[in-house]
């Protein structure tokens, strides 16, 4: 009896582990992707990449050239530490991502043998006796 | 193994939810979970250390063998995420309660979840007793019956006397109406319960009928149940973001905003707010649809305590996680602070103005923003010290749409902004109702785990019941669920510090009765023998006027018996009689009795209400916070209200009073409807006395046939109207005082005299036998009663107490004796 619930466990083991599984994964990699991608505002970061920082711009009050020159010096600077920023939070989502994508390899190649490497390690340490 | 229970539904304990249950309860022990951690660190830091160092090949052999039981060990649990906690039967639940109404044997083991599967035994098919007891050990059966306030012991002995096919019937019913994947326990409890009378007989013995059950059920399923699962690593829900760092940074600053705003979506974020709108997620959808739309504002309109508030946060925490439309996604709600705003802004005209603009200021040049303004009112109305009309700074930002604007407030208020202002143009109108039982009900549940949390006790069923039930009756100027919430929170306060551990419903009552001063507690022990001897009790008070008290006493004990209509007024009399026989006294004994003390009592003069205008002394002026009468029942609705000489009121002001004593209810001067159907409404008038004294110098006392007499000479005179008299629940006469009566109240005013002097003076009185009976005869009068007696207690017994308190010419241990001596004639 215990013998038939043992092969029972294994077979349904490794049923799910080849047949539902893979399916499982991508979803779960989907979501995790989606909010990393999310966390980071990548669509938002290139839609603004060159908006003025927080929104802060000048306006020339009295319209006199000097007036327009210095708004528009002010909204430059305003635009460029903007870029500045979202240049620096895109290019830590790319590593993030990338880092990810690297993780996501290693465990797909791994997918294969992993319910074996339980075994394979023990197999393997019978040479150390 | 496949057993055959009835003619439709059979049980297939081979299939393969049996065999994860049991390997989710494995999987799930504690001590397998907690050895992971520890196993993991010891081979990770046997690895690295690998590297450095040389082991010797036992180490190897260890390191290698926990490397696969670390592996083994995540495989079995990713397994388990995966695929035990997942576990999705082939067959639907739906199907299969076709398929056994179409009369087909259909296998239900399949649908069965883990809690089930775990303590089901063939045995149990032909033994649906034990099958019951088996299942009330599972956890979501035990949550039912702990809410309940019912032990399991309660349950030996009791036969559900049901076939095993007619409960899976009915589970698979209940299973399905929730849209559930799986049949649960208490599924099959309801199963039990739905097809079993003893079972019903059981719990309505213990006072929970059919609704109450289903409620607990009910709470099990959405909220206990909730609570209980982890978020499966595949729900969506898991990984829902706030929005992110560049969406914060495509937003302004908001510098004067943040000074008088607080940000509901971070209170949100950190769980710091506590609320439940279970039940009502229709409003808010509600809520998304109007505010998606362009250049749109929303207007809450509903009474204080309905809910918007809670309302918003909601809205709010679905805005934070992205659950809407795109256009409202990662938006910041903040909540305007209009107390900060309005204080210290008195000294200079505009200033208010002025600080509102900057905020709304910032609220544009940010971008993404919804600002919410509770009590929106106070900008718009200029009523009362400190407010404003800031309506016309608002109109412009409203037309531009660089903001969108949540305003809530009262029906009443958004009246009279509408009446004031274009203003109501601008916004988008949806009413929040009052909850209703249900609604309520859904609400204290969800919130009954948090009280649990705060004030370490549990919250049964009953005293969610008690709370909405004397919430409702004993607190009628507030509206649900905010009323129920603060009467369920207050009393977990008041059981905690009793050192209680389970609310009851008793406590909820005591609660309530200290607020109101109303006994609410069923009669019980001194109060029942008080209320069964009542009569005794008036007497104290009043001397004589037997038919009085009696009429009075009958009157309460309906009442305190819970035989009151709740339509009309507690009571009401008609008190005829001479002047100074007992009226007002009986009536202030029985506000102290019923109410809790005399000043529980609206007395009005009537003599002042001859003329129709003087209406509006009682119901209030248009610039008046209410009238004589309508505000101190606002104010204390369980109250006695006694009107003095009511034959001298004018007749729109009786027309007034007929609406009362026949509908409970009137409407004051600000079209709020001013609830009497908790108070006792006693009118008293001299009419008829002569015919009284007449009768009672005969030597006759009132009785019923009298009491006709004189209510049709009454009548003929004119002095009341048919339909006046006719609203009264009794008409009692009160007979003049005999001379023997009015030497039992001087005695009791002599009592009285004597306990104040020992009380204020410290000093004794003595009054001999001799000077009562010369007094009592001083004070006989049967023109003006016992008012004549009182006015010779003062001119005689009184005066001659504060000479020697006052001569000081004896010791204060010697009592002041009155004999009949020092009464001067």
């Amino acid at each position: 009896m215990e013998g038939l619930l043992t092969k029972t466990v294994i077979l349904s083991f490794l049923v799910w582990w080849y047949i539902e599984f893979p399916k499982q994964f991508f979803t779960l990699s989907r979501l995790i992707l989606r909010n990393i991608l999310a966390n980071f505002s990548l669509g938002q970061i290139m839609r603004t990449l060159f908006s003025p920082w927080r929104r802060i711009e000048a306006q020339s009050a009295s319209g006199t050239p000097k007036d327009r020159w210095d708004a528009f010096t002010f909204n430059a600077i305003s635009r460029l530490v903007g870029f500045m920023m979202r240049i620096g939070l895109l290019i830590a989502a790319l590593i993030v991502v990338f880092g990810f994508l690297v993780l996501w390899l290693i465990a797909v190649c791994l997918w294969v043998i992993f319910p074996f490497l339980p075994l394979i390690l023990s197999l393997y340490s019978l040479r150390f006796l | 193994m496949s057993s055959q229970i009835g003619t439709k539904v059979t049980v297939n304990t081979s299939n393969i939810n049996f065999f994860l249950a049991k390997l989710d309860r494995i999987l799930n022990l504690k001590i397998l979970n907690a050895l992971a951690f520890p196993l993991t660190l010891v081979t990770l830091i046997t690895f690295l250390t690998s590297f450095f160092l040389h082991f010797s090949p036992t180490i190897y052999f260890a390191l290698f063998n926990l490397m696969a039981l670390n592996l083994f060990f995540v495989n079995a649990k990713l397994y388990h995420i995966f695929k035990i906690k997942n576990y999705v039967p082939v067959v639907s639940i739906n199907n299969t309660l076709s398929n056994i109404q179409s009369g087909n044997q259909t296998e239900i083991g399949s649908l069965l979840d883990y809690d089930t599967c775990r303590i089901f035994k063939p045995a149990y098919l032909s033994d649906p007793d034990s099958f019951f007891i088996a299942l009330s050990k599972t956890s979501q059966v035990r949550f039912i019956f702990y809410k309940a306030g019912i032990s399991l012991q309660e349950l030996v002995g009791v036969s559900t006397a049901t076939t095993i096919d007619q409960v899976f019937l009915s589970s698979a019913k209940m299973a399905g109406g929730f849209e559930q994947k799986l049949i649960g326990s208490s599924d099959l409890f309801w199963g039990f319960y739905e097809t079993s009378n003893n079972l019903r007989r059981f719990f309505a013995d213990r006072n929970l009928k059919e609704d109450d059950v289903y409620n607990l059920v009910f709470w099990e399923k959405t909220i206990w149940d909730e609570e209980q699962k982890k978020r499966h690593f595949l729900d969506p829900d898991h990984w829902i973001s706030t929005g992110g760092i560049g969406k914060s940074w495509s937003a302004g600053y908001t510098q004067n905003l943040d000074i008088y705003a607080k940000d509901m979506t971070e209170i949100i974020a950190k769980g710091l707010a506590r609320y439940s709108v279970i039940s009502r997620m229709e409003l808010v959808d509600t809520m998304q649809t109007i505010l998606t739309k362009n250049h749109s504002h929303l207007i809450m309109v509903g009474e204080a305590g309905v809910g918007k508030k809670s309302l918003v946060r909601e809205f709010a925490k679905q805005v934070l996680y992205g659950k809407v439309m795109p256009s409202l996604r990662y938006r910041r709600i903040l909540e305007l602070e209009t107390g900060a705003l309005l204080a210290g802004a008195s000294q200079k005209e505009g200033e208010v103005e002025l600080r509102f603009k900057s905020i709304l200021d910032d609220a544009c040049r940010a971008g993404n923003i919804i600002l919410f303004i509770d009590d929106i009112d106070a900008l718009l109305l200029e009523e009362g010290q400190g407010s404003v009309n800031a309506a016309q700074v608002l109109i412009p930002y409203l037309e531009s749409g660089a903001l969108q604007l949540i305003g809530a407030t009262t029906p009443e208020k958004w009246h009279k902004i509408c009446a004031n202002s274009k203003i109501n143009n601008y916004f988008n109108k949806l009413v929040i109702p009052e909850g209703d039982e249900n609604v309520t009900l859904r609400i204290l549940q969800d919130l009954s785990f948090q009280f649990e949390y705060k004030y370490k006790i549990t919250v049964t069923y009953q005293s969610l019941k008690e709370a909405y039930r004397d919430a409702k009756k004993y607190i009628p100027y507030k509206a649900f669920p905010a009323k129920a919430i603060d009467l369920l929170e207050e009393s977990c306060i008041k059981a905690q510090n009793m050192g209680l551990k389970v609310l009851s419903p008793e406590i909820i009552q005591k609660t309530i009765s200290q607020n109101t001063n109303i006994p609410v507690q069923e009669a019980s022990g001194n109060e029942k023998d008080v209320l069964l001897n009542l009569e005794n009790f008036l007497h104290q008070r009043v001397v004589g006027q037997d038919d009085a008290v009696k009429a009075v006493a009958n009157a309460m004990r309906r009442a305190r018996a819970g035989l009151e209509s709740g339509k009309r007024p507690v009571a009401s009399f008609l008190f005829l009689g001479p002047t100074g026989v007992g009226k007002t006294e009986l009536s202030k004994a029985l506000a102290e009795s019923y109410f809790g003390s005399e000043q529980n009592m609206v007395r009005l003069d009537m003599s002042e209400y001859q003329n129709d205008d003087a209406i509006y002394k009682l119901l209030g002026n248009d610039n008046d916070a209410g009238g004589y009468l309508t505000k101190p029942i606002r104010e204390k609705p369980f109250s006695l209200v006694l009107l003095d000489e009511i034959e001298k009121a004018s007749p729109d002001i009786l027309n007034l009073f007929l609406q009362i004593l026949d509908d409970g209810r009137i409407t004051d001067n600000l079209e709020r409807t001013i609830d009497f159907t908790h108070t006792i409404i006693i009118a008293t008038s001299n009419a008829g006395s002569e015919i009284i004294r007449e009768r009672a110098a005969e030597g006759n006392s009132s009785n019923k046939e009298f009491a006709k007499i004189l209510l049709d000479k009454l009548l003929r005179d004119g002095i009341f109207r048919p339909e006046f008299v006719n609203r009264f629940d009794s008409m009692i006469t009160f007979d003049p005082l005999s001379e023997f009566q009015i030497r039992e109240i001087a005695e009791l005013m002599i009592k009285e005299i004597q306990k104040k002097l020992l009380t204020e003076r410290d000093r004794k009185l003595e009054v001999t036998s001799q000077a009562v009976t010369k007094l009592a005869s001083l004070g006989f009068n049967p023109q003006f009663g016992a008012r004549e007696m009182r006015r010779v207690m003062q001119e005689q017994l009184e005066n001659f107490i504060a000479k020697k308190v006052l001569g000081d010419e004896e010791d204060k241990d010697t009592p002041i004796v009155f004999d009949v001596g020092d009464i001067e004639e």
